[in-house]
């Protein structure tokens, strides 16, 4: 266990590295997602494919891919991106297409006649998007939201193959280094256990709090 | 309807957790098992270190080219097959052929001496195991995937602590590939400071390349070839590690140039398991017997004698006695 003391700097740098750039790339998919799935409800043909489309494609294609294109593939259009920067946007744009799903199985929720009835009071698409729809979609979407943010915690080890300094990397670096394999593996388990109990309670509570009671 | 796709989504959610499970913790995964394997080794280990060492130690007197190579040397010959960690991926050092699968590189040549040394000839005696990754190496041997590792894999003393090395049988240096010196004023590894410049990750090149040029900026990706590519996109204005590794791929984009200033001298040895004493006389025997009789001169000319490289004198192997 003196190998975590020692290089408990790294370490925590690391974790928090992991930390910093998950919550980025949640906020920054969640904001995609809730757009794409707008666009998905939206009486606008074209919106809508290019809706589905999206999600097709961010739920079907591998990270890695996505994280190496943004790393090695934009250069060649001439854009030179950071590790952590081709990490965060490979990472929102994925998160997007699972959260356009998330909130599409919220949408499902809300009873058809809620928005028949919010159409017969007048209000436009986007009025009873705001104050009907979306409110109760999003209320429902906790748990799926959740898990989805659990994941992401664990999927941006994936971001270590281009050198991004996270937690997989560093303690991939550190047990080469000291050669002890063991107490890394302590560090990484204890780390994402820690996050998944804090996102599961955090779920919990706000379900608690919001959730539609039916 | 509805709740079909309510269900798919959830299922999706699932699914990717579990996937996520399995690509965030693979790495720790196996590090488990490297610390179990390793565990393993390091104490079936002992008493088998001290077995070899009293049946080798007359076999000097015995004195007929490669000597007893001990119980490895006894189950490769019986399974008919070497598996040998090489490089994929570095011209004239271990290349892949995509298209006939064929290896070329002088670490190929040097494992086709070995294999022909062991069976008498090398055709299909080999099952080459890709150690692109340079982190990959040691794990590779700890965890019984390869039998030995040749991969431009630096002599050095922690190496040695959790393996044992064959070797030398070649001597390198840590040098720099950057567009040409007139365009960028590179001249040595002073001028790296304030630069960024990129070093695969679990090398020794990493750990010099920050001694030699403290003010580096560094960028670790995970072999030479993301290096080079990153020198091709303009991500980094250097790589830095062998020169031995770094002339193919100035042969191959004659916009690079190597600057020439070794800053390190890097012993290429070839890794096998740890305490197996015998087995290491054996291949140090080997090398030794490639260096009369012409075929390691004929390893280094066909291979890195094409990139510019001058053929050495063949380095004196270092027998080491067991840690």
């Amino acid at each position: 266990m003196k190998v975590i003391a020692d290089n408990w700097p790294q370490l925590a740098s690391a974790i928090l590295t992991t930390v910093r750039l998950t919550l980025l790339s949640f906020a920054i998919g969640t904001a995609i997602g809730t757009v794409i799935a707008v666009f998905r409800l939206s009486p606008i043909r074209p919106l809508r494919a290019l809706a589905a489309v999206y999600t097709t494609l961010m739920i079907n294609s591998p990270l890695l891919f996505l994280v190496l294109f943004m790393f090695y593939g934009v250069t060649k259009l001439g854009v030179i991106l950071s590790a952590s920067a081709s990490a965060t946007i490979a990472l929102s744009v994925y998160i997007g297409g699972y959260v356009a799903e998330a909130l599409r199985s919220g949408f499902n929720t809300v009873a058809n006649g809620q928005a028949e009835a919010a159409r017969a009071i007048g209000l436009t698409f986007g009025q009873s998007l705001r104050h009907v729809v979306l409110p109760q979609a999003i209320r429902s979407s906790f748990g799926p939201l959740g898990v989805l943010l659990n994941a992401s915690f664990r999927n941006i080890a994936v971001a270590s193959d281009i050198g991004l300094s996270e937690l997989t990397f560093r303690a991939k670096r550190i047990s080469e280094d000291t050669a002890q394999y063991y107490p890394m593996f302590v560090v990484q388990f204890a780390t994402i256990a820690v996050l998944a109990l804090l996102t599961a309670a955090l779920t919990n509570g706000l379900d608690r709090r919001y959730a539609v009671k039916r | 309807m509805r709740n079909f796709k309510l269900i798919s989504a959830t299922m999706s959610a699932v699914a990717l957790t579990a996937v996520a499970t399995v690509a965030g913790f693979s790495p720790v995964a196996n590090a488990a098992t490297k610390k179990t394997a390793k565990k393993a080794t390091t104490t079936t280990a002992a008493p088998v270190t001290v077995a070899p060492t009293t049946t080798a130690a007359p076999a000097p007197t015995t004195t007929v080219a490669p000597a007893v190579g001990g119980a490895t040397l006894d189950a490769l010959k019986k399974a008919g097959k070497i598996r040998i960690g090489i490089k994929q991926n570095v011209p004239l050092i271990g290349l892949k052929n995509p298209v006939t699968n064929q290896y070329s590189g002088y670490d190929v040549e040097i494992a086709k001496i070995i294999a022909k040394a062991i069976f008498g000839d090398e055709k299909n005696r080999i099952e080459y195991v890709d150690a692109s990754v340079s982190a990959n190496r040691i794990p590779f041997i700890t965890d019984n995937k390869a039998d030995i590792v040749i991969a431009t894999f630096s002599i050095t003393d922690a190496r040695k602590q959790q393996i044992d090395m064959a070797g030398p049988y070649f001597i390198a240096g840590q040098d720099i590939l950057a567009y040409k010196v007139e365009l960028t004023g590179i001249k040595g590894p002073d001028d790296l400071n304030g630069r960024k410049v990129c070093a695969q990750s679990g090398s020794t090149s990493l750990t010099q390349l920050k001694a030699a040029a403290p003010k580096a900026s560094v960028i670790e990706l995970p072999g030479v070839a993301e290096c080079v590519e990153a020198l091709k996109d303009g991500r980094v204005d250097a790589v830095s590690t062998d020169d031995a590794l770094l002339s193919g791929y100035a042969q191959k984009f004659p916009a690079f140039g190597i600057v020439g200033k070794q800053f390190s001298v890097e012993k290429y040895g070839i890794g096998l398991k740890k305490g197996d004493t015998a087995f290491r006389n054996y291949l140090n025997d080997v090398i030794e017997a490639s260096y009369k009789d012409g075929s390691w001169k004929k390893a280094v000319d066909s291979t890195l004698g094409t990139g510019g490289v001058k053929t050495p004198a063949p380095p004196a192997v270092e027998r080491y006695a067991a840690l």
